[in-house]
Parts: structure tokens; C-alpha cells; sequence
């Protein structure tokens, strides 16, 4: 099972030396929820091609929404990528103007779909098998068991998020900034790009929240660690996802070195971990369908 | 004269259905029982469905069916067998989110398939990918705003269907799972608990930033008919009316007037806005706004300091028959009203009159002066006659 971990300007350095089987960096006009993006440019391009000399498998993260002003942008990615002749191992996109770009520029067999709520059931990884794709992101409330239901016929492999903070919440609108517009207060933009939580009035969970150029993102109390699992889901996924938003670079390279020892069958010292939970491994949501019956 | 779009209204049962119809909808979409989002709808089953669409097709009208949860393993059960089943009843096309739902429809069906707004589609480029995949329309996310849907026009290769009226997800809609974590609901398989709209509080490492006011993220609700010309002039297929939920007023009242405005402005007849937003403002239970229209979002598209919607009391009373031999007619309650009270009769195709209570009894004969309990079926003596569907109201004041 492959570990793809996310890297920053500041942290990809510190990453390159691990054990792991590719690196994800994103853009900054191009990838959201990610820390510490490069900027789209040549010379981006240019340090990442250096680092890739390195034998680093580099992994690409295109997952923002994106509206008609934006679309050059992706032609311009692909155009920088094309040009420097940067060797990319996979490209991750939620939006299907990167699916179109990449095909027209002959990346298709490089896109891994992360829309993080859409990939639910068997049906849609054949339906992306399809469209001749690397592999799909599995939705990021699928519970062990539907991983597995999904896994025992799947003819692509399977990616998931199996470490960090998960993002619940994207709105376009700026609403840090309305709700101090709306209190008159003098600096309406003083939290922009900061870490923030709200807490519902009658719940004890305090949720991280950011607004940034693509809006505004609200994420789980606890982070999700997937240690407990890995041998389970070794068998279900072919790679797994670990992201760094919202750590120290300290504490995520510990957990990086954790997931490569526990992976190799190591143990680990679990105490690290008191403070994440496992997602949506056992929450299965509600929803009761009806019988379907002709005039039923 | 431009081209009309389709007007396309919410139903949540068939009355609904039928009052949106009757009312100056070109199309309905409703939810079957299963695969649909709006769990709370009172959503249709297949008999039902087959009723609208046959009370549809007499008036050479069209309904469209949701089918657009994202469908865990276990929920797939069943769906070739619901696809055929509605392909029978000759719905006129069925609305999907999931690829895996629109890959079971387009291989074992030839149902017309429309992507939902939860598939959150902002440019072209995304709208061809389906297209090229037999797609006929997408609903637009409530993101897209009218300069940029005036280029997405030009190059997009299915037909456009946009949102005018109604309540707005105010996250990338199908992107959210606030219910899965805070309610063990999926939003996205019709569990959405509105989290969205609870009162929170805001802090920075640890300190409280709001004082006074709950932070919030509600949004007021789309409100389009100073947007209508324009979007007749991009030429959109479609305008689409939120709000399965909503009463039979809400639909009737809505719908009635974006019908009128739709029509005045394809004959190039001078509009009174002020008239229409007065009217709309009639079925409006919680503040309105543009939306997206003009651009990014500010804090005049947003709710502060207001837990919940409140809903009109207007409506007091829906027609069922008439006696043009008595010039009675019978009415069924839905809010309070009293003898003496002034009545606005709301009337597919007319402008609403008004007249004075005089007479109210009892099915039984009994004379009454005051109709207080809902659903009491009444009599009344009108000035003039008055058809099934017709609706009851207290005028409105400012």
C-alpha cells in the first residue's frame, strides 16, 4: 500500500528523505486546503523537477472549483508541466475542467478524481474505470465496511484519506468577513487566512475553520488516524493519503515516520494519537430508503 | 421577442404538483421515495408519479424526477428496477448527482438525464465532460453569477438550467457533510440537517470573537425578478423555482408570478418590477436576496440574529369546488381568518381581486363567525365565482 503525503515549500525538503511513495503539492491558484502552496510559475516548476531528481514520486493536487475566469489557469499548469517536461506520477482533480484539460494535453492516465464526497459506491469506480483514469479518492464518509464493499470489485485502484484534518464544509462566500461586516467591525479582513473554530451553541466540538481566496472551509473537531487499520486496509486500497494541514512540520514528519514504521509492521506509540478519532470507519450516517414497489 | 424558458417548479405530492401546473409551470420535478435527496418532502411513490405525469402530459406539460442522492453500496439495490419503472411511466427526465446513478441510467435506460446542482458544476468545461457522456442538462451551481454565465453560455454543449427562486445551500452544494458529523445524517442521501443555519460562536486561540451576536452562515433566500430579462437574453433552457418543502401557497404564489413576468418580458411589454416584487414578497417566509446575480457574496446576501424562518400566515384558505348555482363555495382552512375580514383571491392566469367576508358556516349548515381550526372545510358566499385551486388570502401590509 503506497502512503502519498502531503508537501509544502517548507516541508517538502524534510519529506524528499522518507520512505514514502510519492509527495502531493499543490498551487496556489489552483489547489485549496493544502499548506504552504507553490506558486504557479516556471520557477516553481523548475525546483520541483530539481527535487524530483531525487527519485521522489510527485503528485500533484488540482482539487479547487473552478469558475469560467479560472479555466486558463489549468491550460497554464498543463502548459508549465508540458514545457519543463516535469515527470509527474499523478494528478489529483475534483473539478471535470481538469479532466478535460488533461485529456486534451495527454495526462489522462495520470488523474486520480478526489471530489471528496462523490466517489460512494462500486458503480462510480467502474464509471471512472471507464474514463481511463489512475484511481479514485474514495468519499471521505465511507465506513470500513463500504470500503470493503467497494474494494471486492473494483478494477481501479483505490485511493483514501486516511490521515488528517477532514474538510465538512466549502462555501464560495467570504463568511468571516460578512460576519464582521455585519458586527461593523473596523477590519473586516483581520482573520483572513487565519485558523479559526466555531462551536454550535449546544455541542462541545470546537471546529477549525479558515476563510481564504477560495472561500470559506470548515473541517472536523478531531483528525482522523487510520493506524488501527492499515491491515485491513492494505487489502481494500492501493494507496493512502496523508495530509498535513493544520500541523506543526515537526509533528506531521512524526507522523509520516509513524505510518512508514507502522506499515512495515512496527509498533508505534499510540498515545501520539489520543487526540485524533476514526472519522466515519464506524459512523454510518442515516438514511432509510423505501422499498420500490410499481404502485406501491 | 426572445424565447420563453421553461419555468420549472418544486412539488412535494401531487396537490402540489398539480397547483404548480395550474399555475404557469412548464415543468415540475419531484422525488420518488427512493434515491431522492429532501427526505422530509413527502416524496412520491410510483403511482403517484405516474398520476403527475399523465396530469402533466394532458396539458403538454413535463415532469422531471430526482434521483440524485450519492448512493452508498447498500442503497444501489433496486435502481435499475426504479430507472425502468419511471422510463415506463414516460418521465420526461430524470435529475442525477452520481456518476454511478447517471452510468446505470444511460446504459439500461434511454430516460433523458439533467445533472443536479449538487454536482456543483461552475464552467463549461465541466458541462461538456457530460454533454460528451449523453447528459442533456445541468442545473448550474447557485455559484455562478450572471457575467460569468453569459460566456459559460457561449460554450457550453447542453442545455442550462439556473436557479431564480428559493432557499440556497450556502456551501458548494454536494461538497457538505456538516449533518454526517454533527448529526450522523448524510447530506448527501437526504439527511441534510441544516447545520448550517445554527447559531455558533467564533473563536481565535481560544478567545471568544463574537460578543453579542451569534456567528452564523445562513443565507437569505434567491430572489430573481429583477434578473429575469437578463438571463432571457443569455438565453438559459431553463428557471428553476427551489423549494419541494414549501407550501401550496408558496408555489402558487411564486410561480404565478415569475409565469406573468416571463411572459411580459418575451412580448416586449414594458414591466412593472415594483408590482412583481411586491407580489413575490407575499410567499416569502425568511429575507431574500440576488444571491450570486452580480457576484461574490456580501454581508447583505446573509442572516444575522434570526433562529428561524417565519412562516406567512396569509394564506387562510384553498378552494375545492364551487356552486355557480348558490354562488357558494367550499373552502378548506389553513390559517385563521374571520367574518369581515378582507379576502384577495389568488387565481391561475388572473390579477387578484379582493372582496369582504360576509358569510362562513360549517359543512353541516352551522353559521359561524370565526374559522380557527386547519384543515375545516367551509362554506362561503362569494361576489363572485371562484374555481378549485383558487387560493384565499389576507391581503398584504406592508
Amino acid at each position: 500500500m503506497k502512503l502519498l503525503v502531503s508537501a509544502g515549500k517548507q516541508t517538502i525538503d524534510a519529506l524528499k528523505h522518507e520512505a514514502v511513495d510519492g509527495l502531493i503539492i499543490g498551487f496556489s491558484s489552483l489547489s485549496q486546503r493544502t499548506q504552504d502552496p507553490f506558486d504557479l510559475n516556471r520557477d516553481s516548476v523548475e525546483t520541483l523537477k530539481t527535487i524530483n531528481q531525487d527519485n521522489v514520486k510527485l503528485y500533484v493536487l488540482l482539487n479547487g472549483i473552478f469558475h469560467e475566469p479560472d479555466l486558463p489557469k489549468i491550460e497554464t499548469f498543463f502548459k508549465l508541466i508540458k514545457q519543463a517536461d516535469l515527470p509527474l506520477e499523478g494528478i489529483l482533480f475534483a473539478d471535470l475542467a481538469v479532466f478535460e484539460s488533461a485529456e486534451m494535453h495527454g495526462f489522462t492516465d495520470k488523474l486520480i478524481y478526489y471530489p471528496e464526497t462523490y466517489v460512494t459506491n462500486p458503480q462510480d469506480v467502474s464509471f471512472w474505470h471507464k474514463q481511463n483514469i489512475k484511481s479514485v479518492v474514495l468519499s471521505r464518509e465511507m465506513t470500513l465496511d463500504n470500503i470493503k464493499k467497494i474494494a471486492q470489485s473494483s478494477p481501479l485502484p483505490l485511493t483514501l484519506f486516511a490521515h488528517g484534518y477532514l474538510n465538512m464544509f466549502h462555501s464560495k462566500r467570504r463568511l468571516v468577513k460578512t460576519f464582521f461586516d455585519y458586527t461593523k467591525d473596523d477590519d473586516a479582513n483581520k482573520y483572513t487566512h487565519q485558523t479559526l473554530h466555531i462551536k454550535e451553541e449546544i455541542r462541545d466540538a470546537f471546529y477549525p475553520m479558515i476563510q481564504d481566496d477560495h472561500g470559506t472551509h470548515i473541517f472536523r473537531d478531531k483528525p482522523l488516524a487510520s493506524f488501527e487499520h492499515l491491515k485491513t486496509l492494505k487489502n481494500d486500497v492501493d494507496a493512502l493519503l496523508i495530509d498535513g494541514l493544520f500541523y506543526e512540520p515537526d509533528r506531521f514528519l512524526t507522523i509520516v515516520k509513524d505510518y512508514i514504521r507502522a506499515l512495515k509492521g512496527e509498533t508505534i506509540d499510540a498515545s501520539r494519537y489520543d487526540d485524533h478519532d476514526q472519522g466515519f470507519y464506524f459512523k454510518d450516517t442515516i438514511y432509510q430508503k423505501e422499498r420500490v414497489k410499481r404502485g406501491g | 421577442m426572445v424565447d420563453k424558458p421553461e419555468l420549472l417548479a418544486p412539488a412535494g405530492d401531487l396537490e402540489k404538483l398539480k397547483i404548480a401546473l395550474l399555475y404557469g409551470a412548464d415543468a415540475v420535478f419531484i422525488g420518488g421515495k427512493a434515491f431522492s435527496l429532501r427526505s422530509r418532502a413527502s416524496n412520491f411513490d410510483l403511482s403517484d408519479i405516474e398520476e403527475g405525469v399523465t396530469f402533466a402530459h394532458k396539458l403538454g406539460k413535463k415532469i422531471y424526477v430526482t434521483t440524485n442522492i450519492f448512493p452508498h453500496p447498500d442503497d444501489m439495490d433496486g435502481l435499475i428496477e426504479y430507472l425502468k419503472a419511471l422510463e415506463d411511466i414516460k418521465v420526461d427526465a430524470i435529475i442525477c448527482a452520481s456518476s454511478a446513478v447517471i452510468d446505470v441510467a444511460s446504459t439500461h435506460t434511454n430516460l433523458e438525464i439533467h445533472v443536479s446542482t449538487q454536482q456543483s458544476l461552475t464552467n463549461h468545461k465541466a458541462i461538456n465532460f457530460w454533454a460528451k457522456r449523453g447528459v442533456k442538462r445541468v442545473v448550474l451551481a447557485r455559484e455562478v453569477t450572471l457575467e460569468e454565465l453569459k460566456h459559460l453560455k457561449k460554450h457550453a454543449h447542453a442545455d442550462l438550467e439556473v436557479f431564480i427562486h428559493g432557499g440556497m445551500c450556502v456551501s458548494y452544494s454536494g461538497k457538505c457533510t456538516l449533518s454526517n458529523t454533527m448529526t450522523d445524517r448524510d447530506a448527501n442521501r437526504g439527511g441534510c440537517a441544516h447545520s448550517c443555519r445554527w447559531n455558533y460562536d467564533l473563536f481565535k486561540d481560544g478567545e471568544a470573537l463574537n460578543k453579542t451576536t451569534p456567528f452564523s452562515m445562513a443565507s437569505k433566500d434567491l430572489q430573481s425578478i429583477k434578473y429575469i430579462s437578463s438571463l432571457l437574453d443569455i438565453g438559459v433552457h431553463s428557471l428553476k423555482i427551489e423549494g419541494r418543502m414549501k407550501s401550496i401557497h408558496y408555489i402558487a404564489t411564486v410561480v404565478k408570478t415569475y409565469r406573468a413576468l416571463i411572459d411580459e418580458l418575451a412580448d416586449d411589454i414594458d414591466v412593472d418590477i415594483p408590482k412583481y416584487l411586491l407580489e413575490i414578497k407575499k410567499a416569502e417566509n425568511r429575507l431574500s436576496s440576488h444571491g450570486f446575480m452580480e457576484g461574490l457574496t456580501d454581508v447583505n446576501q446573509q442572516l444575522y440574529d434570526l433562529r428561524s424562518e417565519q412562516p406567512t400566515q396569509s394564506f387562510i384558505a384553498l378552494v375545492l369546488e364551487y356552486d355557480a348555482t348558490t354562488k357558494q363555495a367550499l373552502i378548506e382552512q389553513r390559517n385563521k381568518f374571520k367574518c369581515g375580514d378582507y379576502i384577495e383571491v389568488l387565481s391561475p392566469g388572473f390579477d387578484p381581486v379582493t372582496f369582504k367576508l360576509e358569510t362562513l358556516s360549517t359543512e353541516d349548515g352551522e353559521t359561524i363567525d370565526v374559522a380557527p381550526h386547519p384543515k375545516q372545510r367551509l362554506i362561503i358566499q362569494t361576489p363572485f365565482p371562484l374555481k378549485p385551486f383558487d387560493m384565499l388570502r389576507k391581503p398584504y401590509q406592508n
